[in-house]
Order: structure tokens, then C-alpha cells, then sequence
């Protein structure tokens, strides 16, 4: 380097050794009075290894709205367990901005049973074929609940220890006979609902729901799958989560 | 290692002349730490790649450029399945048409040509279903079908529980000069499929190398979606 009368410094041309006029012996290369050592390499980078896993964890977060969109707002992530005596005290709330009201049931399961039979008409069990692999249970779930709750729209599903999750209502199968319409009210009592137009909850005549009753409803699942749990939910994240061992 | 070096010096000026020599020996000594820096980019070169194969393909989709690409996986019609993010997807079938028929329906004829791709859906851990097909032709250009289109192209698919497998169609109708070099698409998101996993399979051998002009010219082909076994 060569400094300028002016303090600034400018690098100047590596210098090219010239041919030795006649063989000498190399002069020795002159070592380094201070040799860099690993601790003056952390100590030089202090600032970019701190920084380092803050940019990481950046990246990664900003490349995360999956989670989001398919965990935090679509995933079933907030379980409500049964109390000692197999019953769950399910506490949630519909609410779509304008129309709210509470989903407290208390949910226990009845049975779960391998099904060869659907309901049909008149009460008669019509027979079905499944698809290739298939498997059909029966779910009977027992349920208490103040008679003017809104409790349809329910979904059900048999899950397995692996997280391996089959909803009722797939219809795979070919039957006289059909699932009932939903998992958590009986099909002809269903009990209040509250459609947009309306101004309050309406109770179609005939169709009170009862304070306790059992339902069934039926789920297709591969064959040899085992159930270890019933899921039950109305609006995701929240799901009460039934071991499917009878109460 | 001076001595090596003038040694080694030495004999290359004797063989290849004395400048060469005097240059070599006048090269930076490589010191143990460059040895170190050396090993730290071939980590890093090795760790690039790893990450590479993790991140999403550079390949043409319908949606998702740049770092909002799909993961591209691979099918090829006829042979083995693969797995997609939320199940498993084999192509069955291609065949070209120029009338498509479905149940309750009239049919539906065309003056181009209905490209058939029949294929198997088998979802894992949930339900889920196939319901977008993009087909890219060797133009660059793209056709999109849905589920939601209706009557004369689009995606027709069940929704099977986990491991029970869906046969399922995807009609595309496409002019007959989209057939040659063409690729379809197939996804389970039909509005943004970023960064999740998409089937693509080469239609080159299945159109085959015949005449395009008359590829399904005068052939019918049902359009049903099913679930196996209650065919």
C-alpha cells in the first residue's frame, strides 16, 4: 500500500518477481509477526453469528404462511378431553360476524362398531357395498344439551394413532339405504337453526330436539384401520376428542 | 515446506525453464487454515444442495413463480403412483376424444379435441381430491380446468376417505396443435397451489407419435368418477 499525501491509501500492482540474474537462493518469505488465531475469528464475526440464527428464524418465518392458512386457521389443533367420567363439557362458539351464539354440549361416546348395514326406509337396515378396501363403523354418540342450542352442523370423524382422520358423510358406497344427516342431532328432532335472513333462531314445528339422546352416524374408513378416538367439532380449531372405549 | 517448495521449484525450472520455476516458487503458500476454509465451502456447496432438493421445482405452473413455486413430482401414465403432500396419485390412462358423455347429461362434442386423463387418487392422512388440471402445451401455452367447470371440460374427482382410491377423469379441451411436446398438471388446490405438491405427467408417449391430426377424432369416451371396487 502506498499513502498519499493526502492520507488516502491505494493499492499498488503485486509485485512480479524478476528473473534472478543468476541462481540465488529464494530469499525467505517473511512470517507473519501475528498469526490469526480461532479466537480472533469468532471475535472479528461476534456481530454476524448473533445475527445469524435472528436471520434464520426471519426466513423461516416469513416463509410460513402455511402454517397459517393450514394449521393455525384450518387445523383441528385445540383439543377438549372427557372428564373422568368419559364425558366432554365441549365449550365453543360460532361466530361468523353476524350471527354467534354457544356450542355447549356435553358429548360421550356410546359405541363404535363395525357396520355391515345402513338405515333405510321405515326403518328397515339396507345392506351397501363398499369400495375396495373399505370398512364401514357405526359411531353412537351420546349427547346432553339445552334444547335451544343450535348444535347442527356438526362434523364427526374416527381418528388412529397416527393421525389418520375419516369423516362421517363420505358416502363411499353404493346403498338403498343413507347416512343421517348430521353426527350430533337426530335426524327428525334436529332442534333450532339460524340461516342468514333470519332474524333470531328457528325451530321448524315437530322438530324439537330433546335435553338427552343418542345418535348414530356411520364412517367409512380403509379396512383393518383402528380407531383410536372420535373427533367431534363444529367450527375449526376446536374439537372434543372421545376415546372411542365406551363410557 | 520451503525446502519442498524450492526443491519442486528447482526441477520444474530445470524442466520447463527457469521463469516457470522462479513463478512457482513464488506462488502463495497454502496454509492450514485455507485447508480449513476449503473444507467449510465444499460444507456449504454440499449443505446448498441438500436445501436444494427440499426447496420447489423450477418448473412452468399455473400458479406460484418464483419463490412461490409447487413442488413438480413426476408421473408417468401407466406406470407406478406417486405421492403427492396429501395422498397418492397414478395416471391410468390418456386417450383423446372428440365427443365426451356424462351421466345425466347430454354430450358433449367438439371440432378440436377432448384430451382424457384418467388417473387414481388415494388420499393418506384426511380427505382430500384432485381438483385443478393444467395442461401445458409445447407453445407455452396453458389450459386450466377445475371441478367447477362444467359440461364440456374439467376435473371430476370423489372426495375418498384416507385410503380408499377414487378413479377420477380430467378433460381438457385443447386445440389439436396443443397436443404435440404437451404436459399436464394435476393439484389439490385450485386457487393457490404455492409451494404444495403437484403430479406432472409427459403426455409425448401417451398422445404418441402418430398422427395429432387424427389423434380421438370420432371417439367417444365416458366421463364418470368413481370410487374402486363400485364401478
Amino acid at each position: 500500500m502506498i499513502e498519499e499525501p493526502g492520507g488516502h491509501r491505494v493499492p499498488t500492482e503485486p509485485t512480479v518477481p524478476t528473473e534472478p540474474a543468476e541462481p540465488a537462493e529464494p530469499a525467505e518469505p517473511t512470517e507473519p509477526t501475528v498469526t490469526p488465531t480461532r479466537t480472533g475469528w469468532w471475535r472479528r464475526n461476534r456481530l454476524g453469528l448473533v445475527l445469524l440464527p435472528v436471520a434464520i428464524v426471519a426466513a423461516l418465518a416469513g416463509n410460513a404462511q402455511r402454517l397459517q392458512t393450514l394449521w393455525w386457521e384450518e387445523g383441528l389443533r385445540s383439543p377438549q378431553r372427557p372428564d373422568a367420567s368419559g364425558v366432554v363439557r365441549f365449550v365453543d362458539e360460532y361466530d361468523d360476524g353476524h350471527h354467534r351464539w354457544p356450542i355447549t354440549p356435553a358429548l360421550s361416546v356410546v359405541s363404535v362398531e363395525p357396520a355391515d348395514t345402513l338405515p333405510g326406509y321405515q326403518g328397515r337396515r339396507e345392506p351397501l357395498t363398499l369400495p375396495t378396501d373399505g370398512m364401514l363403523w357405526k359411531v353412537t354418540l351420546h349427547v346432553e344439551a339445552d334444547p335451544s342450542l343450535i348444535l347442527t352442523g356438526c362434523t364427526l370423524a374416527l381418528v388412529d394413532a397416527e393421525g389418520t382422520r375419516w369423516q362421517s358423510g363420505s358416502r363411499a358406497f353404493t346403498s338403498e339405504g343413507s347416512e343421517p344427516p348430521s353426527p350430533c342431532t337426530p335426524a327428525d328432532r334436529p332442534g333450532p337453526s339460524w340461516l342468514p335472513g333470519q332474524e333470531s333462531p328457528v325451530t321448524d314445528e315437530g322438530e324439537e330436539r330433546p335435553a338427552t339422546y343418542d345418535v348414530d352416524s356411520y364412517v367409512v374408513t380403509v379396512a383393518g384401520a383402528r380407531p383410536d378416538e372420535v373427533w367431534v367439532w363444529w367450527d375449526r380449531p376446536t374439537f372434543a376428542a372421545l376415546p372411542v372405549s365406551p363410557r | 515446506m520451503n525446502a519442498t517448495r524450492q526443491r519442486l521449484g528447482a526441477r520444474l525450472g530445470a524442466r520447463l525453464g527457469t521463469r516457470v520455476g522462479a513463478r512457482l516458487q513464488a506462488l502463495p503458500q497454502p496454509r492450514r487454515s485455507a485447508f480449513g476454509v476449503g473444507a467449510l465451502v465444499v460444507a456449504g456447496l454440499s449443505l446448498t444442495q441438500a436445501l436444494g432438493s427440499l426447496l420447489p421445482s423450477t418448473a412452468t405452473t399455473e400458479f406460484g413463480e418464483g419463490s412461490q413455486r409447487n413442488f413438480v413430482r413426476a408421473v408417468s401414465p401407466g406406470g407406478g403412483a406417486v405421492p403427492l403432500r396429501t395422498g397418492d396419485l397414478a395416471i391410468t390412462g390418456v386417450e383423446g376424444a372428440t365427443t365426451v358423455t356424462r351421466p345425466y347429461t347430454y354430450p358433449a362434442s367438439t371440432d378440436a379435441v377432448f384430451l382424457v386423463v384418467r388417473f387414481a387418487w388415494t388420499p393418506r392422512a384426511e380427505t382430500s381430491t384432485i381438483v385443478k388440471a393444467t395442461l401445458f402445451d409445447g407453445r407455452g401455452r396453458r389450459f386450466t380446468v377445475t371441478s367447477l367447470s362444467a359440461g364440456r371440460d374439467g376435473v371430476t374427482c370423489l372426495r375418498p376417505p384416507p385410503g380408499i382410491t377414487a378413479d377420477c377423469v380430467a378433460v381438457v379441451e385443447v386445440p389439436r396443435d396443443a397436443l404435440a411436446g404437451s404436459r399436464i398438471q394435476l393439484s389439490t388446490n385450485a386457487i393457490d397451489d404455492a409451494l404444495d405438491d403437484v403430479a406432472e405427467a409427459d403426455l409425448t408417449d401417451a398422445v404418441g407419435p402418430g398422427s395429432l391430426s387424427d389423434y380421438g377424432r370420432g371417439r367417444t369416451a365416458p366421463v364418470e368418477a368413481t370410487y374402486r371396487g363400485l364401478e
